[in-house]
Formats: C-alpha cells, structure tokens, sequence
C-alpha cells in the first residue's frame, strides 16, 4: 500500500512538474504555426527525458551519490567547472523566466505590470524554501501542479481531429519556413530535456533517502511521471493547434495564452490558465533555485539538505537565496518574458552535451552503480540522446538566429 | 578543458556566418512582420469576442487589448518597410495606423464596458486586419 | 590504491558522518631512493585555484595572504588520519574542531542568523 502511494505521489510529481514557462511557450508556438506536425518533438524529449531521469534516480538510489558528485569525484575538478558554470547560467535564465511567468499570471488578473510582482514572488519562492522541507517542495509541486491537466480536459473539449494529432506523433521535415520549425523543434526539445531535472531528481532521491528497494518505483516515476507529464505540454500545443492556427494567430506575447483554454473552458478557462501558469513557474522557479544550491553544495562538498534548517547549511541556503534574488533581476528590468523563454530554451538545448555525455560515463561504473549498471539498450539510448545533444548543440544558436520568433 | 573550447569556437564561428547572412530589413522580414501585425490584430479580436461572452474579466481583455494596440503602432513606424517600393509601404503603414487607433479605441470600450461600441470596432479590425494580409509585398527580390 | 581515480575530488566525511568538504588536493612527499608518499589531504579554495592554473592559483594567495587572517593556506588532513577510503574518505577528526568550515561559519554568524527565519 504504502508503495502504491510512493509510485502515485512519483507520478504525480512527474505531471505536475513537466509544465513551465519553457514547455507552455514553445508548445503553443508549435501548436500556433504548425499545427499538429511538431508532436514528435514533445514524445521525444518526454522520451529522452524519462530515460535520463531514470538513470539519475538509479545511480542516486544505489550509490548514495548525485550526479555531481558523480562528475566532479569521475572526472576532477577542471573537468567539473566546465559543467557547473554552464549549468548555472542555463538555471539563472530559466529561473528568470519562470519568476517572470508566475509576475505574467498575476498581471493577467490584476492589470499590474509583472515587473512589479516579480520581487514578491521571488520572496515567496524563497522564503518557503528557507522555512520549508525538501518534502514541501516536492509535494507542493505535484499536487498543485495537477491544475495543468486544464490543457488535456481542455484539449479533449474540443474534438480535435485524431488523424491529424496522430500524423504529428511522427517525425517529418516541415511543410514551410524550415528554419522556424527547426528552431521550435530544438526549442521544444530543450524545455523537456532539461538538464536541471536530473539533478533536481537525483538530489531528491538521496534526500527522500532512496536504496535498491526504490529502483522499481523509480522506473514507473520516470516512465509514467515524464510520459504523463509530455501529455500535459501535448494539450498544450493542441489546444494552440485547434484555437489560434485556423485565426492565423502568432504567439507573441503570454497575453495571448489564456485564449488556448477561454475557447474551450469558457471562464473556468481563464482561471485555470492563470492557475496553471502561476503554480507551475512557481514550482519550476522553486526547484532551479534549490538545484542551483545542490549543484554547488554537491560539486564542493559542502553540508546540504533542504530539510536541515539554514543554519546548519548556511552555504548551501546561501546560495539558493543568491539565486532567486539575482533570478528577479531580469523580470524587474522589463525583459520581455516570451523572447527570454525562447532564448533560455535554446540555450538549455545547448548546455545538453555537457551533462549527458559524463552521466553516460558514470552510468556505466561499476564503483558507483555495482550490479545495476546500464545495459546495452540503456546505453544505446543514452549514445543517442548523447549524439543528439551534440547535434543540438551546434544548431540551436544559428537556428535562433535564423528561424527565431 | 580542450574539448569544449574548440566546440565553443565551431559555435562561434558558425554564428558569424549565420549573422554575416541576417543583416538589416529585408522584404522577407517585412513580410513577417506583416503576418505578426495582421496576428495581433486577430487576437484583440479574438479577445474581445472573449470577454464579451464572459470569458475573460475586463482587466485582462484591456491590458491585452491595449498591449495589441501598442505592438501595432510600433510596427508602423519601424524601420523594416523601408525595403519596399514606396507605394508599398505607405499602403501598409496606413493599414496599420488604422489598426492601432481601432485597437487602441477597442481597449477604451471594454474598460467603459460599452458593448455595442466593442461589437463595431471588432467587425472594423476583421475588415482591416484582411485588408492589411491582401496588400501586396514583394518577396522575390 | 590509485590516488587521483580513489581520493582525489572525494567527499570526506568525518567521524560523526558529516560532510566535510571534498579531498581537493593531495601532498606527497617525494624521498629520495623512497617511494612517494601521500602525507596530507587538502582542502580549501586555494587548492582548487591552484589546480585551475597557475596564474589563478597565485592571485588566489595573494588574495588569502591579504584577507585570510591566519588562515592563508588550505587546511591539511595527515594521511594517518584517513580512516577507509570507498566511495567517500573517512577521516578520524571532528569536523567542528578543524577550519574547514570556517566559511561556513562565519556565513551563518554573520549572515545567515540575521536573516528573519534564520536562527534555529
């Protein structure tokens, strides 16, 4: 019984936590300019993103280390730096955009500008993790985040044509404006796979105090969870599909946003959408900040938990409160929120190579995972996720540059 | 440390070449931006048929109206039209004065909560907004 | 035991079971006719300077020469302290009685403990 709620809360988790600023702009871009024919972009990163939350959750539950420990004991401590200042720059950008999301979904119900409600939202994001438990966090974001299943009920209401939904879930080169659906492509492909998602899970698993008995749980949390999750950010770009590509709407701005679920919903759409988007930043703005902090307290050695008050680990709460003030700074100045979601995303895809590539490597190490290394199959996917960071990696600035917006 | 440097310079190397190609205006540009304005005309339309059913609160349709309103009046005076034949442009950039000043006369209505005003100036940006897709833009330079 | 693929950038871990920064740097005593031995393990940003390069490295001393009080080297664990070496190095010292938290606690004196929610 008790393993049942484990697995439940685990998938909750994962749908709840699949959505944010990212993923929400990128699937009604795609959904507003192509229609249904970039879904496989959305089954593929939900993919990829299941298998490597997997492997993280596994090398965590049997070594009792996270994936930065992993690296920097692996690979030394130059080799570490490569990936701890990218990684924190890709988190100070995302989180930067999820703040400014939760400020867009109070400026939709208030009329005040989200630049003023970034800093109290900033405030609270971390003011509940300086008093909270790492248990709050988790569960606050699942449960809460289970308000995004708007997108599906919503998508669902409006009958869109199967057919067309299923010719989507297959890859296929663009019918028009190449660079564009490249561009959201990799887009799409960086807000699913993102890299702070395994460190966040694998951090989790040594703080909820995972071992061997928790692999199984971990397998379906992975699978279910981020499938489940994709399905949410699918809703999404159908409902964009359904609502704005027959009106020949173009997403601009988030203001357009509440119209994917209005036309559906009528007014619990527009609640929900407000909903939808103020929690699920939040929750997203709440773990990059926490994993921000696991990422140094990890790479150094410093005392860490989110459960232990900040007193006895000053660096690491430090650091998460760095992060979150420094984090507000973009949406204070007036940065436009939907431009920074789309370069974020980009640069996110970008910053791939650098953790799967060393995660591939330790997945494989006897010392860390004994019996439980990767198989052949496992280790297949992760070459290919591997090859298609690298390909991300090289594409992504020059298709922002060409096909961006 | 080797490694990632060199593919940091292929990325750089590759953005040079790619920003070498995307330079100023060009018709293509104009073209889009034709689409993005005649696309923000279609929302605050769309808007507008949402908070007249109850879908939306006036706060919202407002502010989103009236940010409609200010994305049109900047493509008017930006600089991408510039490219096009003369006749071309002024064509489009009355287009869209006219779009802005609707819009901006839009927000006005919702927030007086003035529901026949609203009804008018909503079929006025459709008739507008398809005259603005219908004009002419010469792409194969 | 290989140095750098064992101990090298492990976490240490004192004898309480607290976390107690990572091995960032090794000392070994070079004899002559005698094998190298590893003497002490080190910890502490100047280490990790040093390893980034050597220009860095130097500008790191000079900056904890001016600022670091008495503290203007890394701190060092003897070898004959380290307790067993696995995934994580045991060491037999209380991690209260060394510097190696020096930082962090100042960081909760003079910071942390000012912050409203801070004090335990």
């Amino acid at each position: 019984m008790k393993r049942l709620v484990e697995i439940a809360l685990g998938i909750v988790t994962g749908i709840g936590g699949f959505l944010e600023a990212g993923s929400l702009a990128t699937a009604a871009q795609a959904g507003a300019d192509f229609r249904f024919d970039l879904i496989w972009a959305l089954i593929l990163g939900a993919g990829c993103l299941a298998f490597l939350v997997e492997m993280c959750g596994r090398l965590s539950a049997i070594s009792k280390h996270t994936v930065p420990d992993a690296i920097r004991e692996r690979f030394g401590f130059r080799f570490f730096m490569v990936p701890l200042v990218i990684m924190q720059l890709v988190m100070f950008l995302v989180m930067a955009t999820e703040l400014g999301g939760v400020g867009i979904a109070l400026q939709l119900i208030s009329g005040v500008s989200y630049r003023w409600w970034c800093v109290p939202v900033g405030l609270l994001a971390w003011a509940l993790l300086w008093k909270g438990t790492f248990g709050l966090v988790e569960k606050g974001v699942s449960v809460l985040g289970l308000v995004t299943l708007a997108f599906v009920v919503g998508a669902f209401h409006l009958h869109p044509p199967l057919a067309g939904v299923l010719h989507g879930a297959v890859p296929r080169l663009p019918s028009h404006d190449g660079a564009h659906y490249w561009f959201l492509a990799v887009s799409i492909l960086g807000a699913s796979i993102s890299p702070y998602l395994f460190f966040f899970y694998s951090a989790g698993a040594v703080e909820d105090r995972w071992d061997v008995s928790q692999l199984s749980i971990n397998r379906i949390t992975a699978g279910a969870g981020m499938g489940f999750g994709g399905i949410v950010a699918i809703g999404a770009l159908v409902l964009a599909a359904v609502v704005l590509h027959p009106a020949g709407i173009k997403v601009d701005s988030f203001e357009q946003l509440p119209l994917l679920l209005t036309s559906a919903l009528g007014h619990w759409g527009f609640i929900l959408f407000v909903a939808s988007l103020a929690v699920a930043c939040f929750g997203a703005a709440q773990e990059i900040a926490l994993t921000s902090a696991y990422l140094m307290a990890q790479g150094f050695g410093w005392r860490w938990s989110e459960n232990l008050p900040p007193s006895d680990d000053a660096r690491f709460s430090l650091t998460y409160t760095l992060m979150t003030a420094v984090a507000c700074l973009p949406a204070l100045a007036g940065v436009d929120v939907l431009k920074l979601t789309n370069i974020s995303m980009v640069v996110s895809a970008a910053s791939l190579p650098v953790v799967v590539m060393p995660l591939l490597v330790i997945m494989n190490d006897r010392r860390y995972l004994r019996d439980y290394c990767n198989g052949w199959f496992a280790n297949g996917v992760v070459g290919a996720i591997v090859l298609l960071a690298f390909v991300l990696a090289v594409v992504s600035f020059p298709l922002m540059i060409a096909g961006g917006g | 440390m080797a490694a990632p440097l060199r593919r940091i310079g292929f990325e750089t190397a590759t953005l040079l070449v790619m920003l070498a190609g995307c330079g100023g205006p060009s018709p293509k540009k104009a073209a889009d931006e034709r689409d993005h304005a005649a696309s923000a005309a279609r929302s605050a339309g769309m808007i507008a048929t949402a908070w007249d059913s109850g879908a939306v609160p006036g706060v919202y349709a407002s502010h989103a109206v009236g940010q409609m309103s200010a994305g049109l009046a900047q493509a008017e005076s930006a600089g991408v039209w510039s490219v096009l034949p003369v006749a071309q442009s002024s064509a489009i950039r009355k287009e869209l004065r006219t779009l802005a000043v609707v819009t901006a006369r839009l927000d006005t209505a919702i927030r007086r909560n003035d529901r026949t005003a609203v009804a008018d100036l909503h079929g006025y940006l459709l008739d507008h907004g398809r005259a603005l897709t219908d004009l002419p833009i010469d792409t194969a330079r | 035991m290989l140095l750098v693929r064992d101990v090298l950038d492990k976490q240490m871990v004192d004898r309480h079971g607290n976390r107690m920064n990572k091995v960032d740097g090794l000392v070994i005593r070079w004899g002559d006719g005698e094998p190298p031995r590893v003497v002490y393990l080190e910890a502490g940003a100047l280490t990790l300077a040093r390893r980034l390069g050597r220009r860095l490295g130097g500008w790191a001393s000079r900056l904890a020469r001016r600022w670091g009080g008495e503290h203007t080297e890394s701190y060092r664990i003897p070898w004959n302290r380290v307790r067993a070496v696995s995934l994580e190095v045991s060491v037999d010292v209380d991690a209260a009685e060394t510097r190696v938290n020096v930082v962090e606690d100042w960081l909760r004196m003079h910071v942390v403990e000012h912050i409203p929610g801070g004090r335990k």
